[in-house]
């Protein structure tokens, strides 16, 4: 492919169902904080945007620990959406933060009716861009993944929420099903505006020599590089199932490895666990993209959505 | 706090010298994130790990560290020139004792207290404990300070045998430091309150990122959820629910 475009020139803007984005990149729920944690870092507002933390009606604490711990080229954790509640995200998190970061509010819950009420709560605050649906926390025992695992649950729940807000709906699916086109194509079904995936993957390890598991919880969410195969797999089958946008999420440590995400459907990305390697992962992975799009002469990323070549017949 | 790509200038089994552009200083028990994978070529192992700073100024950032799995063993076999990822100085640190102290340190905690040792005033108390006396690091750094040491090890290969713990008898008043394996912590704790004297303790949880991101790094206390990270390394022993075992 030919090269030859001068700094500058790539436009790396794009979309996820109604809201606009100045580059791919954004930071995925759960390993950004509330944003504040990486200013230090980070210029935040550089980036695509930041999906905070997950949200629930009320504070929720976390699992006890241990809660996380290492695997090969991953991670494997059961926080289990610990967070501050929806209230005092929009009292104190959010104007912390410089306006010029572009913010979607993930929600979680554990009954549908407090989903909607999540959902109404985030809808008339101006800085919460869009909302993220979280139908699929890999490691909480009631909520979450079960909302992502049934068909049927999952309709109701992306129903319920999408007369709750008007805001631009994202749903995050869950990795942990049969078919992920089926659980895609029942969001489109629903109305919402976009679709995230993956989230982490469920897991378990085990100390042998004290013969329990090494997650208090037992069950954790694996995530981290170990997990970008199975999630490029996913976004490839849900972008062939819906016109939906997709933000494709899981195991992002390059910008080859985003290019790689948007080749295969997705309309953005979603850098997770890479962030503790490497805080300012977020801004070399743009930069990343915008290298490889001069390298291949790629004037606009939007034109690599779903731009995978086939391999010849034969 | 900085974040560097550190070059390694001298690398021993137990033992990290680095150099570091732009390094700020520390204060006595912060800490730093080691990432072993700076290129990200290689992404196994992924996490960076916590390690005390041992002692530090702009021309030079030492590490001690104990191998008890594969990153500190990356770590142990590094040459001189190879290049690691540094976030730091991160943590709260010890706040400097206003009296009389002892430091108590056992296995890799040890590291955590020497700066603590090289400027408290007046000069503390140091008990410093090992399964065995090779397991004692920094001894002759320690012993250059010039101040009162008592070593305690398992097999009575170095100092008394026993725990180190057996050799602290808190004064009241005074404030205790320790940093070490839990069950030891615990006992400074114990010995410490019946004394009615200070304790501080650093902890080493297993921690992902390092600046309050992750939420991994959590304890529990009686007051809620901490975080090693950003709430600490140091607590204050009675801010801790031990009996919950945290
Ligand atoms: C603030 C802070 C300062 C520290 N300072 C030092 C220091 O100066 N010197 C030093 O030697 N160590 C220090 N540690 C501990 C050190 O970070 C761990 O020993 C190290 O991360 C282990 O990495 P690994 O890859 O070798 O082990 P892994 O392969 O990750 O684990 C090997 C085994 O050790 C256990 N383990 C891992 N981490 C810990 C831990 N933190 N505590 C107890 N068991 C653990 C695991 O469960 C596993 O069984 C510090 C920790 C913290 C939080
Ligand atoms: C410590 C940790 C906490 C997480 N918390 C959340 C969360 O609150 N909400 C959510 O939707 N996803 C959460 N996730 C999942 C990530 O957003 C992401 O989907 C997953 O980690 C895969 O991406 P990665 O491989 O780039 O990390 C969390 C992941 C980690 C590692
Ligand atoms: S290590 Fe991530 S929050 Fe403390």
């Amino acid at each position: 492919m030919g090269g030859g475009l001068v700094s500058g020139d790539v436009d790396l803007s794009t979309g996820l169902g109604g809201v606009a984005l100045r580059n791919p990149v954004l930071l995925a729920s759960g390993t950004c904080g509330y944003g504040t944690e990486l200013s230090p870092f980070i210029a935040l507002e550089q980036l695509g945007g930041i999906v905070a933390k997950s949200l629930t009606l009320a504070p929720r604490a976390g699992n006890l620990p241990p809660r996380i711990t290492e695997t090969p080229a991953g991670m494997l954790n059961a926080i289990s959406l610990e967070n501050v509640g929806v209230d005092a995200f929009v009292r104190e998190k959010l104007p912390a933060l410089p306006a010029a970061v572009t913010v979607l509010a993930s929600v979680f819950e554990t009954e549908l009716e407090r989903y909607a009420e999540v959902c109404k709560r985030l809808d008339g605050v101006e800085r919460v861009a869009a909302l993220e649906l979280n139908a699929s926390c890999p490691h909480v025992k009631a909520g979450g993944i079960e909302f992502g695992q049934d068909p049927r649950v999952l309709a109701e729940l992306v129903r319920t929420c999408r007369r709750a807000t008007t805001r631009p709906l994202l749903v995050k699916l869950s990795p942990n099903v049969t078919s992920i086109a089926e659980m895609a194509r029942v969001c489109e079904g629903e109305g919402a505006d976009g679709l995230s995936l993956i989230n982490a993957v469920q897991g378990l390890l085990v100390d042998v020599h004290r013969r329990r598991t090494v997650l208090r919880n037992g069950l954790g969410g694996l995530s981290g590089p170990a997990i970008l195969p199975i999630a490029l797999r996913m976004v490839f089958q849900a972008a062939r199932a819906v016109k939906l946008p997709i933000c494709g999420i899981g195991g992002i440590a390059s910008g080859e490895d985003a290019v790689a995400f948007l080749l295969c459907g997705a309309s953005a990305v979603q850098v997770g666990t890479i962030t503790y390697t490497q805080p300012g992962a977020g801004i070399e992975i743009r930069d990343g993209i915008e290298a490889y799009c001069r390298q291949h002469g790629v004037a606009r990323v939007r034109d690599l959505i779903g731009a995978l070549e086939p391999w010849p017949a034969g | 706090m900085i974040r560097a790509i550190a070059t390694v200038r001298e690398a021993g089994a137990s033992r990290l010298v680095l150099e570091v552009p732009g390094w700020p200083g520390q204060r006595p028990g912060q800490f730093a994130m080691l990432g072993l994978e700076p290129e990200r070529l290689r992404r196994d192992p992924l996490l960076p790990r916590p390690m005390a700073i041992y002692r530090g100024d702009a021309s030079a950032l030492e590490f001690r560290f104990k191998v008890v799995g594969r990153g500190t063993r990356i770590m142990a076999e590094l040459v001189p020139g190879a290049k690691l990822s540094l976030l730091g100085p991160l943590g709260n640190g010890f706040e400097l004792p206003s009296g009389p102290a002892t430091l108590v340190g056992g296995g890799s905690g040890i590291a955590s207290l020497y700066e603590l040792a090289r400027v408290a005033r007046p000069a503390p108390r140091v008990l410093l404990g090992g399964r065995t006396g090779a397991d004692i690091l920094g001894l002759a750094d320690f012993d250059a300070l010039g101040l009162e040491l008592s070593i305690a090890t398992d097999d009575g290969s170095l100092g008394r045998r026993g725990l180190v713990t057996d050799l602290l008898a808190p004064r009241a008043g005074e404030t205790v430091y320790a940093c070490g394996p839990l069950a030891m912590m615990q006992r400074a704790h114990e010995l410490a309150a019946a004394a009615g004297a200070r304790c501080r303790v650093s902890l080493e949880n297993p921690m992902a990122c390092g600046f309050g991101a992750c939420l991994g790094c959590a304890i529990k206390t009686p007051a809620g959820f901490r975080y090693v990270c950003t709430h600490g390394p140091v607590f204050d022993s009675a801010s801790l629910g031990w009996e919950a075992g945290s």
